[in-house]
């Protein structure tokens, strides 16, 4: 991963922090536009630029930056002044200085909204934070050109993070919670149901105002669980029944409440939410379940809770490990989406078979060629699918664009719905006809889908393209990974033969079944 | 041993017993102008004092941060 850092400001203390390479001081336009300059052979995946305010329309060195340079912008937003010449007056003049800067960060925000390679960095949320009379020395400001004092870079380090790993998939989407003294205040089973302190007065307005902002979390895509020693009906009724809790038991992926510990209960929402133990974060306020976590299961995040539950939702802000490089609309429907699981598991565990119940829940796949809604999407899948992913091919959005541009390459993606509720676009394969022959280079389904035969019915329209396309022999790879053993006999168990280190082939297309049961639409 | 000697080291990441009151960016080379600015701003903070811009620019040595402490009724080598 090649992180730059262009600034007009002296940056050292903070290019160290966030691992990237610090460019010559105040040379932002030269080294985008000259065509040997050191940051267009650097080829960054991800660049930082903190221009001053002489640099005028930031819109346009982002511009200028994405038609020369690779990967992906994080332009600083210029601060607005806390100061005005014009004083009590600031208001009454049209266009003061305040308003210009404004204004060259709104161009730059509407751009970032249609651009995907482009994010601005909220400057002035740190200012705000922070102070602008801490964050600036002016002795450091004059003397060296110094911005950020030394006892805030750290500060605007995490922020930047935050970009850094959602570059590097290091995000993380669920929050795996306890109920007692983190939820709400107070112990359930000793203070009971009218005991515990939730609500508008202190301390229970701070338990319900985490609430509040764990409740904003899963509405943009972070999975909530609930892990907590208390007695199962008892603990429901109060996130069924309680007046004033925001959290309900429909914005709860899954639920464990029960007296085993609590390694082995995260380790049971691991496995139901089909996740790894490096997307979960877990809070909880007694320290000795998080050393029990911390020490049993290493890649799960803990979160150092503060005692005092007036910082609970502080915590909650200064954590930067939420962050994607796109928001889909499949992100904003995913806690519902985990929600609708649950109970299709509950449901499932009632049928004798598999298939009946399969059978039961009308599923629906509809199958598309990319298009310019699908293609953030597509990408996002690629990038984040391990499990259910034979080939393990990245790509990012520009990547899916050209192939869809591309005339041997066809780019297909798979919605999938049943009578629980949309899980919106949930697969994706991407095939490449040579003569005649049809490769599959992609082929993936998200783990919310996998084991109701989506894959199936994917492999049969695959077969059928392929006939329509004059292709005798259909192959397709397996590059193994860490993660993507559940596929390793994938093509076997579909009628394909071995023919290769990784490759499988299929000539007898009737060999690929259609499942009856799976209405497809394309 | 004077309680500035620490603040050097640290700031500057090397062993204490290599600070005298002749050290100086000539003596070493971890004291370039940008640590040399971190310096005195970590001296502002642990002394509590603000120097002048001018104060800042005249440092040659670590004899001249005492002087300018001095003045600032803050002597370094007043214990042990």
């Amino acid at each position: 991963m090649k992180i730059a850092l262009l600034s007009s400001y002296t940056m050292k203390k903070l290019a160290e922090l966030i691992g990237a390479r610090e460019f010559d001081y105040d040379q932002i336009m030269q080294e985008i536009v000259d065509k040997n300059s050191k940051l267009k052979t650097f080829k960054p995946d991800m660049t930082f630029i903190v221009a001053k305010q002489k640099y005028g329309s930031l819109v346009d060195i982002a511009k200028l930056f994405l038609e020369n340079i690779t990967g992906t912008l994080v332009v600083f937003e210029y601060i607005i002044p806390s100061y005005s010449p014009l004083g009590i007056n600031d208001s009454k003049i049209n266009m003061p200085m305040k308003d210009v800067t404004r204004h060259f960060n709104q161009e730059l925000r509407d751009e970032s909204a249609n651009n995907p390679r482009l994010f601005t960095y909220d400057f002035n949320s740190f200012f705000l934070r922070f102070g602008e009379r801490n964050i600036i020395s002016p002795n450091l400001y004059y003397s060296g050109d110094i911005l950020i004092s030394p006892n805030y870079v750290q500060h605007l380090a995490d922020d930047l993070m935050g970009y850094i790993k959602a570059l590097s998939s290091k995000n993380r989407k669920c929050i795996v919670l306890d109920l007692d003294n983190t939820l709400w205040g107070g112990i359930l089973g000793e203070e009971g149901f009218e005991g515990i302190q939730l609500g508008y007065k202190p301390p229970g307005n701070a338990f319900l105002d985490f609430q509040r902002h764990l409740l904003a979390l899963h509405k943009r895509g972070i999975i909530l669980a609930v892990n907590s020693k208390n007695n199962h009906d008892d603990a429901m009724k109060v996130i069924k029944e309680h007046p004033n809790m925001m959290l309900r038991e429909k914005h709860f992926a899954s639920i464990r409440i029960n007296w085993q510990d609590k390694a082995a209960n995260m380790k049971e929402i691991i496995k139901e939410l089909n996740i790894g133990g490096d997307s979960v974060v877990f809070i909880d306020d007694e320290p000795i379940n998080r050393e029990l976590i911390r020490k049993t299961m290493p890649n799960v995040l803990v979160v150092d809770m503060p005692k005092n539950p007036a910082m609970y939702v502080r915590m909650l802000e200064d954590m930067n490990d939420f962050n994607t490089l796109q928001l889909t609309p499949e992100d904003f429907k995913k806690g519902q989406m985990y929600y609708e699981q649950r109970k299709r598991t509950e449901t499932k565990a009632q049928f004798g078979s598999l298939d009946d119940f399969l059978k039961s829940i009308n599923i629906e796949v509809t199958i598309k060629k990319a298009d310019d809604f699908t293609v953030p999407r597509i990408s996002q899948l690629t990038m984040k699918t391990n499990q259910f992913n034979l080939t393990t091919r990245r790509y990012t959005e520009t990547d899916i664009g050209e192939l869809v541009n591309s005339s041997d390459y066809n780019v297909y993606c798979v919605g999938v719905k049943d009578r629980f509720g949309d899980n919106g676009v949930t697969g994706v394969f991407i095939v490449r006809v040579v003569g005649r022959t049809m490769f599959i280079d992609t082929f993936l389904l998200s783990c919310r889908v996998i084991g109701r035969n989506i894959e199936k019915t994917m492999l049969a329209y695959i077969s059928s393209i392929a006939k329509n396309n004059g292709a005798k022999t259909i192959v397709g790879n397996y590059i193994p990974t860490n993660k993507n053993m559940v596929v390793g006999d994938f093509y076997a168990r579909n009628g394909f033969k071995k023919v290769g280190d990784t490759a499988f082939e299929l000539k007898d297309f009737n060999k690929v079944r259609t499942v009856d049961y799976i209405k497809v639409s394309t | 041993m004077s309680r500035l000697y620490k603040v050097v080291a640290d700031v500057l990441g090397v062993d204490v017993e290599s600070i005298t009151d002749d050290s100086s960016p000539n003596t070493l080379k971890e004291w370039d102008s940008f640590n040399g600015l971190l310096l005195a701003d970590r001296i502002e903070n642990k002394f509590n004092v603000k120097f002048t811009l001018q104060e800042i620019a005249s440092v040659k040595n670590v004899a001249d941060i005492k002087k300018h402490l001095k003045k600032y009724g803050v002597d370094v080598d007043d214990y042990q």
